[in-house]
């Protein structure tokens, strides 16, 4: 609030702008104003004669390049408005056709949108897979040619395939005579309905049970009359899994399969090994034992070397019966494969394809934002903050 | 060919581009603007003239990037003068620190300054303003720039303007002893 001597902000503005003053105060003001202007005077003789000897010995100067462009896009001087759309809008052209047919041709390299359709059918087999971390054997085909689904190539890392018994088409190749491997297949079959699901499911059955295996779980699901499924996990000898896989193919439609084998002749050896050794251990304890009854420490010793050996013969066992005897399991659906795709004409696949790409222009430029984002955001941040220090800096230098 | 500015000497028209006039007829034009804003805000004649001559150096190097559209010639020369005050106040700060330093050290070199010379009592009165204070003033009542070419000269608002010069000009009238 301003003391009664003081002039109001706004009286002081219109005083500035030349009103008239109203009374003493604020003709006490004008006059003040009156001197601020004139206690400095003009610039001095010398002053001026200094300043014309700078601008006469300057050389001619050129307009900048900015100055030339903006002086080219407001056409002052340099033609009609149909010349600044040329100025202006040609690069722009130039730009977004080069775009339009750069980042397609990037994107079709890299890793672009897809193109073709995969079937249902293999996106369902790779969604199942056995295990990821050993060396897998990976059949996706056409589900009319899964019925007797061919050897595959082993990979690299696999043993390589003996020949065990005959042949067996639509087996699991890889599994080796006179190793010890851990063997898991998976297979999904599709039946006609219900009905034949529930056969399949019988057969299955039956199939693993001649072989010698048996059956660990079943998950039968018949959510309706028309639909269901049925996931059965059998324990088959390793060296029947040949022949109780390629059974599955006569259940129904063999529309996906899947088969692991890891190598555990070593483990097994090395396990051989440390039994042994735990074991002479053990004998050697229970001798100082029979010497010494009353060493109690002895004692200790002796019943921890014994839980060891258990354990080892424990773990040794379970690597053997999971050798002996292979993990497969057995998918049955009622599913429908999905519908073919239907022939499109030359303009809706041309459409469609533009879509696509179109989509994968947007999703290049949402990641190059997403790249650029943040290093122009703290850069955008950096760039306030400086000016914000000067700006500070320049008043506490004012401020004096 | 040469120019007397301060006399208002023959003038000369040769545009650059269609409405950027020659650069000596703006110098001649705001010479005097440029001292008197220098003066005010630098409180020594003197200084404020060299600082004038540095100003327009500046001024012509930079003259091809001077657009019309964006400001009028004399808010632009007023920047100029106001970045070239800027950094005298900078170097003048550091100078002054290494002096001090050095008469700590060394205080039987320090000498006595003279006392300056009686000025008029309005003189007086400015001196008791900060410099912030002084730059409005010359803004706002010496070379009547409006509000909004001062807020742009000062890098603030036009409402902040308003206030300080209030502020400055009640300053001031304290200041100023009555008869």
């Amino acid at each position: 609030m301003s003391a009664p001597e003081e002039i109001d902000p706004e009286r002081l503005e219109q005083l500035l702008a030349g009103a008239p003053p109203r009374d003493d105060r604020e003709r006490a003001m004008v006059a003040l104003i009156g001197e601020v202007r004139s206690v400095e005077p003009p610039a001095s003789a010398k002053l001026g004669e200094r300043i014309a000897a700078l601008v006469d010995g300057a050389p001619a100067q050129r307009p900048g390049r900015l100055a030339r462009l903006r002086a080219a896009l407001s056409g002052a001087g340099a033609g009609d408005g149909r010349r600044r759309l040329l100025t202006v809008g040609a690069p722009i052209a130039v730009a977004a056709l080069a775009a339009a047919l750069v980042i397609p041709t990037v994107l079709d390299r890299g890793a672009g949108p897809s193109t073709g359709r995969l079937s249902a059918e293999l996106v369902a087999n790779s969604s199942h897979p056995a295990d990821a971390a050993a060396p897998e054997l990976r059949f996706d085909a056409a589900p009319e040619q899964m019925r007797s689904a061919p050897a595959a190539e082993a990979p690299p890392a696999a043993p390589a395939a003996a020949p065990a018994d005959e042949a067996v088409p639509g087996g699991v190749p890889g599994a080796e005579r006179g190793r010890s491997q851990q063997v898991t297949t998976w297979t999904r079959v599709r039946v006609d309905d219900v009905a034949a699901l529930s056969q399949a499911s019988t057969r299955a059955m039956a199939i693993v049970r001649a072989a010698g295996g048996h059956t660990a779980s079943s998950e039968y699901q018949v959510p309706n009359a028309a639909t269901g499924d049925n996931r059965l996990v059998f324990r088959v000898p390793t060296a029947a899994v040949d022949r109780v896989v390629a059974a599955f193919g006569d259940l129904g439609t063999v529309v996906g399969q899947d088969a692991k084998i890891e190598d555990v002749t070593m483990a097994i050896a090395s396990g051989d090994t440390r039994i042994e050794r735990a074991r002479v251990r053990m004998m050697e304890l229970q001798s100082q034992v029979a010497r010494a009854p009353n060493d109690h420490s002895l004692r200790l010793r002796l019943t921890s070397a014994r839980r060891e050996l258990e354990s080892l013969v424990a773990q040794q066992q379970s690597r053997a019966d999971r050798a002996a005897r292979a993990v497969v399991r057995l998918d049955l659906t009622t599913a429908a494969p999905p519908d073919e795709p239907q022939q499109q004409g030359p303009i809706a696949a041309a459409v469609d394809d533009s879509w696509d790409r179109l989509i994968g222009v947007f999703a290049w430029l949402i990641g190059a934002l997403m790249l650029l984002g943040p290093p122009a955001l703290v850069l955008a941040l950096a760039l306030v903050a400086s000016r914000r220090v000067g700006r500070r800096q320049r008043h506490r230098l004012l401020d004096t | 060919m040469r120019h007397e500015l301060s006399a208002g000497g023959p003038r000369r028209l040769r545009p650059v581009g269609a409405t950027k006039p020659d650069f000596a007829e703006v110098a001649r034009d705001n010479l005097d603007a440029v001292v008197r804003y220098l003066a005010h805000l630098v409180g020594d004649r003197d200084l404020a003239d060299d600082l004038t001559s540095a100003t327009f150096e500046r001024a012509l190097r930079d003259w091809h990037r001077y657009d019309p559209a964006r400001a009028r010639v004399t808010v632009w020369l007023i920047e100029i003068a106001r970045r070239v005050a800027l950094d005298h106040f900078r170097s003048d700060r550091r100078r002054r620190g290494r002096e001090e330093r050095y008469a700590a050290q060394h205080p039987e070199a320090v000498e006595d300054r003279e006392p300056a010379e009686l000025s008029p009592p309005i003189r007086a009165a400015l001196a008791h303003l900060t410099r912030s204070e002084r730059e409005l003033l010359a803004l706002r009542v010496v070379l009547d720039l409006d509000a909004t070419d001062t807020a742009r000269v000062v890098g603030s608002t036009r409402a902040a303007v308003g206030a300080g010069l209030h502020r400055a000009l009640t300053k001031l009238r304290r200041e100023v002893p009555r008869p």
